[in-house]
């Protein structure tokens, strides 16, 4: 018996393809796969229902697990908590430390697409100030092979940038041969929504971008020109759906931040929940019986247990691979836990005395490119209040951050600056400190986020989410906005969902 | 082109003639590939320095020595196919050095799912609930797998079968091609853990399809006295021209010669001038190194050489539970366990003091991950935890234990290169191993037949080294592919 037939979807021709209907500029319609009573849930709540109140105990105070435990609480359920660190929000990590008075920077998430709507509701339902975070500023670096030239010159000179392109490919820009390859799905998602996303996944799950592009026939320097430009290069070999998602999903289009930083947000839940949360619980086993759930956790003075009706698991795969399970998941669930892909990345952050970028080449935010092992320059918000800021002077994926977490501090430092000098020589004048967090090396989290490799959909997701016995998954590995705090709180909603509408035993 | 040079006759002979016009050439690392090229060139009259960031030769061979006794761990390079001709004339012929085999299969060892063990002796597909389809249930695992390989198998036998291989299979990952062959994945859950596939699914179909085809497992040895002794072996000829503790920071090309700029521990930075320039490092070090000249195809596969991370764990015990209570003398018992592997290595051993060493946990990727963030004392702690569910022994008879993680190894940059879809195939492949002027590259990821394995990094730094003695430039000899 022959499975599918690998290189058969790919001609575009066979799609109804109308090149040019829709831009990338453009927001994308709603193609969102957030229900609208979820997305509700931030103002209303869960849907009432009489029943009585469950003890509920939630492991891991990222986002996740926090909105789960809200969400519950606000329902009269009876929540625990259970954070191994002394602070909550997991991968949102906004660093105040080791910064001068007012200065702060994202070691984690830092911005949010306009399209992703249940993050904007959690934010108006604790009335944070948002702001634009500046994502494509023609104004901004592009540089590469030693060249040092604007975002807007490298798109209006393609031929300028260091890339050996074939005849067909030359003169065009990376975006341009993007929508070439792509355009036709973009066009099927905007006129089917969700059932386009069935056709997407069941025919191009088996592909990572690499080997889309190379069976689309482009050539090594364009996949080059196209990765490189968008920091995909160490992503190359996930699978093509994840970059799909975020692309014709929009996940960087018109975005936004908090103002005072991310952290904001998950110290907004914690406000209703400091009575809920127990800090400094590493959770080493989880058991569950006909009755119950028992969870262990051990604190620096001792070991402990928590009982409960139903538990809340919200901490990584990664992570969840070293809790011992007592009464064993299912083998479909420990497979998903096993071979489930993690991305690392690392992020370098600078404090400077002088915001040289803006006065010397007029660029307030956005992002530098470049092939030096740093990739990726992101320029903070302007802030007319101080001449300060904290520069991120570079943000990498894959095995570029695994290398830059092999480093200690200092010397990452160090080559970060020597890399950031060659784009902005005068750095190391208004250079004044630094910090870094690589997130594969993070006990807590060991690995960045989720990202599928090919196949990985199709043959794990649902066993990514679903519930095992009293116990459910939150986190954005469990839904299919990875590495976003979308996800994060789709799955914690749903989770929380499943508890409140499970009936009494 | 010219006939292909034989890279035996080369290692065995030497570099052909006298070097009439000596060199001064730099090797960067002193691992397999950079003391094999600093042997033939010293040895044909050239003059070599090698820079070594650590403050020991052999780089990814590197021998643990901190055990009871004469125990030791392999925490790199650790068994050594008879098949791989180049390193078995170093180790016998050049540095006759004592070897014993390393059994890879002992049907005394486990295989542990689901919380339950099952010796392999023992082993059938209904051990364990894999709910195959009925067109797979009853089969032999190795059946399965075979079936599926079969287009391959065919492929190989043809003449030419190699170089068809990669042109027709190397888009395939594993995975993919498994998929293709319409194996159920349930069959696939049954292979990952039986055949030990599940860190090689996303990766290249034609590499790992060549190490099982040519059963590079099937006949292995180790060095009696340790792998290190391999590398030190080189230290009589090549020491005094080593500087250790030198970081390589910079190396600069000039219309004649080469400036190699390094660091040493302390941050003084020091430079060194030469005719050319052998770079043995990892592909993935590279990338914190500036290189003058190298073009943007070199650097596009100098940053998309992908390396696998991987850990090891071993233990040491009071006494050989293993031996003496499961009758286990080598090979592998594998779990779903966050430990994966568990190596019973022949290597290492010393009866005397009564105790004994095993790799307590090998795992690679995903599965390494799991490790890698915990301070050594939670690795141990942890991997002892899983070792005591297949062997409740462990825990009662344990004294120590050490880790090495690839992954965080700087210097290292990884357990090895690993091909993925469209990698083999050369458009990639000869940016690869191109040398670029007076800079050239030889380490275990130029080659396609061995690589990981130390015979890659010799066989490339035997082209390497004959193409600089023999004055070539920009292109490297011809030389026969063969396991």
């Amino acid at each position: 018996m022959t499975g599918r037939e690998r290189g058969a979807v790919l001609a575009p021709e066979q799609e109804a393809f109308a090149p040019g209907e829709i831009t990338p500029d453009q927001l994308p319609p709603d193609t969102t796969p957030v229900d609208p009573d979820l997305l509700e849930t931030a103002e209303e709540g869960l849907e009432r229902r009489h029943g009585d109140p469950r003890r509920v105990v939630v492991i891991g105070a990222g986002l996740a697990g926090l909105v789960a435990a809200f969400e519950l609480k606000r329902q009269g359920h009876r929540v625990t908590v259970l954070e191994a660190q002394l602070r909550v929000g997991g991968r949102i990590y906004t660093l105040r430390e080791p910064f001068a008075p007012g200065l702060y920077a994202e070691a984690g998430g830092m911005r949010i697409p306009r399209a992703h709507d249940l993050t904007l509701r959690y934010c108006e339902l604790f009335g944070l100030p948002m702001r634009p975070f500046v994502m494509g500023n023609p104004r901004a670096l592009v540089h590469l092979g030693g060249q040092r030239m604007t975002k807007a010159e490298a798109d209006a000179e393609p031929g300028r940038l260091p890339f050996q392109l074939d005849d067909r490919e030359r003169g065009r820009t990376a975006d341009d041969l993007w929508e070439s390859a792509i355009g036709h799905l973009r066009t099927m998602v905007a006129r089917d929504g969700l059932a386009a996303w069935d056709h997407i996944v069941r025919e191009y799950d088996q592909y990572s971008l690499y080997e889309f592009l190379r069976a689309q026939g482009w050539s090594n320097g364009a996949i080059e020109y196209f990765t490189v430009l968008n920091f995909l290069e160490a992503d190359m070999h996930n699978s093509l759906v994840e970059i799909l998602r975020e692309d014709l999903g929009g996940a960087y289009v018109d975005m936004q931040e908090i103002a005072g930083g991310m952290d904001r947000l998950p110290n907004a839940f914690y406000a209703q929940l400091e009575d809920e949360v127990r800090f400094g619980a590493n959770v080493f086993a989880l058991d569950q019986d006909p009755d119950g759930v028992t969870v262990h956790f051990k604190t620096e003075s001792g070991r402990f247990s928590e009982r409960a009706d139903q538990a809340v698991v919200s901490v990584p795969f990664s992570v969840l691979r070293t809790i011992e399970v007592v009464t064993p998941f299912s083998a479909a669930k420990q497979r998903a836990i096993r071979q489930l892909n993690y991305h690392a990345s690392t992020k370098v952050l600078f404090q400077v005395r002088e915001r040289i970028w803006e006065d010397e080449d007029g660029i307030l935010g956005g992002g530098t490119v470049t092939e030096l092992p740093i990739r990726r320059l992101n320029y903070p918000t302007p802030d007319p209040s101080t001449r300060r800021g904290v520069l991120l002077a570079s943000y990498t994926w894959g095995q570029d951050a695994l290398q830059w977490g092999a480093m200690d501090e200092e010397t990452r430092l160090e080559e970060a600056l020597d890399d950031v000098a060659r784009i902005h020589p005068r750095i190391r004048e208004v250079y004044e400190g630094g910090a870094s967090h690589a997130w594969y090396s993070d006990r807590w989290a060991r690995g960045a986020f989720a990202m599928f490799a090919p196949e990985q959909q199709t043959q794990l997701q649902a066993d990514i989410v679903s519930p095992e016995g009293r116990i459910h998954f939150a986190g954005e590995h469990c839904s299919l906005y990875h590495a976003w705090i979308q996800g994060a709180l789709e799955s914690g909603i749903r989770a929380a969902q499943a508890i409140h509408e499970a009936p009494a035993s | 082109m010219a006939s292909p040079i034989d890279l035996l006759g080369v290692l065995r002979d030497g570099l052909p003639g006298r070097a009439t016009e000596p060199r001064h050439v730099v090797i960067v690392g002193a691992g397999i590939a950079g003391l094999t090229a600093g042997l033939l060139l010293t040895e044909a009259g050239h003059r070599v320095t090698i820079l070594e960031a650590r403050n020991r030769l052999g780089g990814r061979i590197y021998t643990y020595r901190g055990f009871a006794g004469r125990m030791y761990g392999e925490f790199g390079a650790m068994r050594f196919p008879r098949q791989h001709r180049l390193g078995q004339h170093l180790i016998h012929e050049r540095f006759g050095l004592a070897t014993t085999p390393f059994g890879m299969e002992d049907q005394d060892t486990l295989i542990h799912l689901g919380g339950r063990s099952v010796r392999r002796s023992d082993f059938t597909p209904e051990s364990f609930d894999f709910a195959l389809p009925p067109g797979e249930r009853g089969r032999p695992p190795a059946d399965i797998l075979r079936d599926a390989m079969q287009p391959l198998i065919d492929l190989a036998a043809e003449p030419g079968g190699w170089e068809r291989l990669i042109e027709r299979y190397d888009r395939y990952s594993l995975l993919g091609f498994l998929l293709e062959r319409g194996v159920s994945e349930p069959a696939i859950s049954l292979l990952g853990p039986v055949f030990n596939l599940e860190g090689r699914l996303h990766f290249s179909l034609v590499e790992w399809f060549s190490h099982w085809h040519e059963d590079v497992f099937g006949d292995l040895e180790f060095i009696v006295d340790g792998a290190d002794t391999l590398a030190d072996a080189f230290a009589p000829a090549l020491l005094r021209e080593t500087r250790l503790g030198a970081e390589v920071q910079a190396i600069e090309q000039h219309p004649d010669g080469v400036v190699v700029h390094w660091r040493d521990g302390v941050g003084a930075m020091a430079a060194v001038q030469a005719d050319e320039c052998l770079v043995t490092v990892p592909f993935v070090l590279l990338r914190h190194m500036e290189i003058d000249g190298l073009d943007p195809d070199k650097w596009f596969t100098i940053r998309n050489v992908y390396y696998g991370r991987a850990h090891k764990i071993f233990m040491q015990f009071s006494r050989p539970w293993w031996a003496q209570d499961y009758g286990i003398t080598h090979g592998v018992t594998v779990t779903d366990l966050a430990i994966r592997n568990v190596v019973y290595t022949p290597a290492g051993q010393d009866p005397d003091t009564g105790r004994g060493v095993i790799i307590a946990s090998y795992a690679w990727e995903q599965d390494s991950m799991a490790y890698s963030m915990l301070d050594e004392g939670a690795r141990i702690a942890q991997a002892l935890q899983d070792l005591a569910k297949i062997h409740p022994q462990a825990a009662s008879t344990f004294e120590f234990g050490v880790s090495h993680d690839w992954a965080l190894d700087r210097h290292g940059g990884g357990i090895g290169p690993l091909f993925r879809p469209f990698e083999m195939t050369s458009s990639f492949y000869d940016d690869v191993v191109r040398p670029v002027g007076r800079v050239w590259f030889a380490n275990d990821a130029c080659d396609r037949r061995a690589r990981r394995w130390i015979e890659g990094a010799i066989a490339a730094a035997v082209k390497n080294a004959y193409a600089i003695h023999a004055g070539m430039r920009d292109a490297l000899p011809a030389a026969e592919e063969h396991a």
